[in-house]
């Protein structure tokens, strides 16, 4: 500058800023008008663009190009109809699936919207984004082949029946000829109504009858392959069947298959499982927290489902969850109704009655009968009719076998119970009780009646008292199967009562002998001996009834203060072969276990050390003194527990 | 053709509404300037110096400029935006979907909003190292720092508007450092939140502060900053050295600090008609050019190549819109607006009473106060007296402070400490007997306050870049080209 004409430099720099001045006045305007313009070439305008080209070919009016938006409730906005025309009503045009119409649905759509079923972002107009394929939203669309998940939203609260009742109902739909007449699952059956959604809008009850009347009264010859009329059980079977036809067969077939494979033994939906993963939300669960570093196929929601179904170990090694060994067939509608487990907000008004009965009046969304009850709690680890099974993982763990009739024969009512309500600590079984796993007190009734079921009564009170008596026989088995709780001649000790009618009302009367064989005794030792044939039980019955009062009957052990050392001593010396401290080493139960102690009153443990040593009797006999002991040095293991717990 | 307009200018309409002639004469330029309400903040006249780009980067005119451009596109948005949950949110969709231009609207908004934040920052650090802010403009120097905090609130306000995911825990984040604070902190959030948590009442309240409350402090404050400045003799300049300024004054020792505008002249400037001569010791010597065209075209350039840029920044990138605000789900890491994670970085060492609250009023307070000390901005220069003593008083310094980082912290605060002992570095090569070309007369010549905002920005620097890039889920060290950033 110093070197230049100032005033020439000056008007120079003022000539440049003139033209930047100009170009960029331009430019703004240039990059101002982009963001407007780009608007008129947006998807759905081109959508609809595409429409009225169509249209005018097919000669028909062509529509005004604009946003098509539902609303049916403030929060809520569907623009889906902008791009999918025949959805919104608009006259359907060939060349597009765009421009079909929707297929025919029970709800109108104007009060439902799209997404409310379909899942997928409403407010968005741009495909990617209202399919839901951007990372911030959480609800994209569900995939054509599980669009019924939909359905399962709002009617989360349709009963899935028994599933074995439904498949044995399916059966006979076909054997016995309904589907001649009646279309499932929307397939198109000329004849009788269809039974598509019989489940969700009931159907006439009395259509047994009413068939056999029509039947009885028609020569067409479809009728006559119908075989009616149908027993009972099968009766019951369609019976089970029309309720699961609810209009989503895929879902319901999800839904029956976590009933029948027993999925909530472990998960809990709804509020009711085990203590498993909570599967009440699974269907919202956002991509962006799972794990995809092992999925095969996109990181979707739907495929991460599908590769758990396949095998759980390989998302998480230490899944505890077994491999469900699944066919290809089964995967599909379980993530359906996967896919339809959410805890989204539904306005009540929106609540079908199916919800309403689930959520505010309680009716369960399972079959409430022993069976299904068993099948959707206890099966998984138990086994279908409670075999016992093996349940793999890192440990092995062992479901005891609760369908034994050897188990079932000293397990009390009260006992099923106390451990249904409260589970097993430090085992799997987890509390079943409202509070813990939400089975109520008459479901955890169900499932006892139904163990109990599994081995009935066989041999009636007729057949006993009709079949030859064998005395020598009798004698036998009451000394094997009577006399270690009773004693030898039924005079009682401390576990079982006597036994002589003098002593027992009971054993005055056969039939109430009887009664108490086969039933057992509740809460008390008193087991069942259903599997004794009639003979056996008439000679006992007649051993038992026929027992004299025996001199001494139950012969009380007088409790006298012991001197824990010596019964230390003495428990080394005679007991701690069997019931020793080291568990590696021991025959017979810990019974130096404090919480064993601490259980048993001082007249258990004298009568066990009686009764179940019977060959060291006579030594017991004589050395009472030598019991005391022994209970002595029992409690106070007891008593040290107590101590150690309170510090 | 141009007769017409000639003709039109002359007009009685045109005359009633802008009561000067065509600017092409002097008298006309004058009045042009003096008589629009809109310009007369300007003088008539300007010095040549003052204009020239590199003197200011234009960066206090910018974030105007950006002021500007936030308020119109703000007005738009606020046509659509209903501050309510969850209309809030579902109201940023319909922004991106169905308003015209919505998507953009929103995206200018948001980077203008970033770059406003940038550029006071860049305004006050280049006012501080110019020593702008002496005598008689210590009081504009702390309006201007009152704008930051303004400009920052404005910004942190507007952050929660969204109500998605990541204005929801950003506003958390701030909201529990400023909880923080002893005696009034729950007291200051209950009156902040409407409530103990952020919801509704959060939402409306931070929405009339950020469309009401604060711009309206912030457009009067601005005004305000002006006002002064016009009043204090425009632009601060360094005397001219001899009748030559080919140096730009910044090679002659203490010769930056030693010409401040006498009140004098001041007086002289609200005059009208009167040669407008500030600053300078002779006017005379001093290249004057009419605002009217030099300054305005300049003015009007840098804005519209700001405001090219915004819009291409804003037709490039979308602004981020995350999940719902969703109480229930914390992300992590939950990470503050970018100017606040310097802070946020510092809760990492310190407790949240240290970093949220007595480390950021310190910083507000030490820079409001700085005008108000000038140690060693007169002469003599740091080094002239017994250059040893005070090398050994420096280190000692340095060492002291060490060490008062490290007390109640986690750690030793590498990106403070750091920036300390280069600072440190840089000014014992100062004080060194050493004539490194033109570095080492430079470095000698830098005043304390030079040397301590030196550090403060360094260690800002350092601990935002570290905060916004390094650092990953559990606020863990992580490296971006190898984890992506959080």
């Amino acid at each position: 500058m110093a070197t230049q004409d100032p005033e020439r430099a000056v008007s120079l720099t003022l000539r440049r800023l003139g033209i930047a001045f100009a170009i960029l006045s331009v430019a703004l305007l240039g990059v101002l008008a982009i963001a407007p313009a780009s608007a008129h070439f947006s998807e759905w305008r081109t959508v609809q663009q595409r429409y009225n080209a169509l249209a005018r070919r097919a000669k028909r009016d062509p529509i005004e190009v604009r946003v098509r938006q539902l609303s049916p409730s403030p929060d809520v906005v569907d623009r889906c109809g902008s791009c999918h025309l025949g959805a919104a009503g608009v006259a359907p045009v060939e060349g597009d699936p765009l421009f079909a119409a929707h297929p025919p649905i029970p709800h109108d759509p104007t009060r439902f919207g799209c997404t409310i079923c379909h899942g997928g972002q409403g407010r968005a107009l741009t495909m990617r984004a209202a399919h839901g394929g951007e990372p911030n939203w959480d609800e994209p669309l569900f995939p054509r082949k599980h669009y019924e998940a939909g359905c399962g939203l709002c009617h989360s609260g349709i009963t899935a029946p028994d599933p074995d009742l439904v498949a044995s109902g399916r059966g006979l739909f076909e054997v016995r000829g309904c589907s001649a007449c009646h279309g499932v699952d929307h397939r198109d059956v000329a004849g009788g109504p269809d039974l598509s959604e019989a489940g969700l809008r009931g159907y006439a009850h009395d259509w047994h009858d009413r068939h056999v009347r029509a039947a009885a009264g028609s020569t067409d010859s479809r009728w006559a392959a119908g075989h009616l009329p149908l027993e009972e059980a099968a009766r019951a079977a369609i019976d089970a069947y029309l309720e699961s036809r609810v209009g989503a067969p895929q879902l319901m077939a999800g839904k029956l298959l976590v009933a029948r494979l027993g999925c909530r033994g472990c998960h809990r939906i709804g509020g009711v499982g085990g203590d498993g993963p909570d599967l009440s939300d699974i269907g919202s669960r956002k991509a962006s927290d799972l794990d995809f570093s092992r999925v095969r196929g996109s990181p979707a929601l739907v495929d991460w489902l599908e590769e758990v179904l396949t095998d759980p170990s390989r998302l998480d090694p230490r899944s505890r969850m077994p491999p469900p060994r699944l066919d290809a067939s089964q995967i599909d509608p379980l993530v359906t109704y996967l896919l339809s487990l959410r805890t989204r907000p539904i306005p009540v008004a929106f609540w079908p009655p199916d919800r309403v009965r689930a959520m505010l009046l309680g009716e369960r969304d399972f079959a409430r009968d022993g069976h299904a009850l068993f099948g959707a709690f206890c099966s998984a680890c138990h086994g279908p009719r409670g075999e016992g099974k093996v349940l793999g993982g890192l440990s092995v763990e062992v479901a005891p076998a609760i369908g034994g009739a050897s188990f079932l024969a000293i397990a009390s009512d009260a006992f099923l119970r106390r451990t249904l309500r409260e589970g097993r600590p430090d085992h799997r079984m987890p509390p079943w009780g409202a509070l813990d796993s939400g089975l109520r007190p008459e479901e955890i009734t169900a499932i006892i009646g139904y163990l109990r079921g599994l081995h009935p009564v066989t041999t009636t009170f007729a057949e006993v008292s009709a079949s030859d008596l064998d005395p020598s026989r009798g004698r036998s088995v009451f000394r094997d199967r009577c006399a270690p709780c009773h004693g030898d001649r039924g005079e009682g000790t401390a576990i079982g009562p006597p036994l002589a009618a003098a002593d027992n009302a009971v054993t005055s009367c056969e039939d109430a002998i009887y009664g108490t064989l086969m039933n057992g005794v509740e809460d008390t030792a008193m087991g069942t001996f259903r599997t004794l044939d009639a003979r056996t039980l008439r000679a006992l019955i007649d051993v038992v009834r026929t027992l004299d009062r025996a001199p001494g009957s139950r012969r009380e052990w007088r409790p006298r203060q012991g001197d824990p050392a010596s019964g230390a001593a003495l428990f080394a010396r005679h007991c701690a072969k069997c019931h020793g401290a080291r568990p590696e080493v021991r025959r017979a139960p810990a019974i130096q276990d404090p919480r064993f102690v601490a259980m048993a009153p001082d007249a258990f443990l004298a009568a066990s050390i009686v009764r179940r040593h019977d060959r060291t009797r006579d030594d017991v006999r004589r050395s009472a003194d030598e019991i005391s002991d022994l209970v002595a040095y029992l409690r106070s293991l007891g008593a040290t527990s107590e101590v150690s717990h309170a510090e | 053709m141009r007769d017409l307009g000639r003709a039109l200018l002359r007009s009685r309409v045109w005359r009633s509404i802008a009561r000067h002639g065509f600017p092409d004469s002097n008298r006309n330029r004058s009045l042009a300037v003096l008589t629009n309400f809109f310009l007369h903040f300007h003088p008539v006249k300007v010095r040549l110096r003052a204009i020239r780009f590199t003197r200011t980067f234009y960066l206090g005119g910018l974030s105007a400029a950006c002021f500007l451009i936030l308020t119109m596109s703000g007005v738009l948005l606020m046509f659509y935006y209903r501050p309510a949950v969850p209309h809030a949110y579902n109201d940023m969709k319909d922004f991106a979907f169905v308003v015209s231009s919505g998507t953009f609207l929103r995206n200018l908004h948001r980077w203008t909003a970033h770059a406003m934040v940038g550029l006071v920052l860049a305004h006050m650090a280049w006012t501080f190292l110019r020593g702008a802010y002496g005598p008689p403009r210590e009081f504009n120097w702390v309006i201007g720092i009152g704008l930051l905090v303004a400009t920052l609130l404005l910004s942190y306000t507007g952050y929660l508007l969204p109500w998605d995911q990541l204005a929801y825990w950003a506003v958390t984040v701030g909201t529990h450092m400023v909880a923080a604070t002893p005696l009034v902190g729950p007291e200051i959030e209950l009156l902040l939140l409407g409530g103990h948590s952020i919801n509704d009442n959060a939402l409306v309240r931070f929405y009339v502060l950020h469309c009401v409350v604060l711009p309206m402090t912030l457009a009067l404050g601005v005004g305000l900053h002006i006002w002064r400045l016009r009043k204090d003799g425009g632009l601060h300049l360094p005397a001219l050295p001899m009748g030559e300024d080919t140096n730009h004054g910044q090679d002659v020792p203490g010769s930056e600090e030693g010409a401040e505008g006498s009140p004098t002249d001041s007086v002289r400037l609200v005059i009208p008609n009167v040669e407008v001569a500030d600053g300078a010791p002779d006017p005379g010597d001093e290249p004057m050019v009419m605002t009217f065209p030099h300054l305005l075209l300049r003015e009007v350039v840098a804005f519209l190549a700001l405001a090219v840029l915004l819009v291409c920044a804003s037709l490039a990138f979308d602004a981020p819109l995350e999940g719902i605000a969703d109480p229930a789900r914390t992300p992590n890491p939950a990470k503050a607006p970018w100017y606040f994670l310097g802070l946020q970085e510092l809760l990492r060492y310190y407790a949240p009473v240290v970093a949220g609250v007595l480390l950021p009023s310190l910083c507000i307070v030490a820079l409001a106060v700085v005008p108000y000390f000038r140690v060693n901005i007169e002469r003599p220069a740091l080094w002239q007296v017994a250059p040893l003593r005070r090398l050994a008083l420096l280190w000692l310094a340095i060492a002291v402070l060490t060490g008062v980082f490290r007390v109640g912290a986690t750690g030793i605060v590498w990106s403070i400490v750091v920036p300390l002992w280069l600072v440190g570095a840089a000014m014992s090569a100062g004080a060194l007997p050493w004539r490194g070309g033109r570095l080492g007369p430079w470095l000698r010549t830098r005043s304390l306050p030079f040397w301590i905002f030196t550090w403060f920005l360094l260690s800002a620097i350092a601990l935002t870049v570290v905060g916004a890039l390094f650092r990953g889920p559990s606020w863990r060290f992580t490296l971006p080209w190898r984890d992506g950033i959080y």
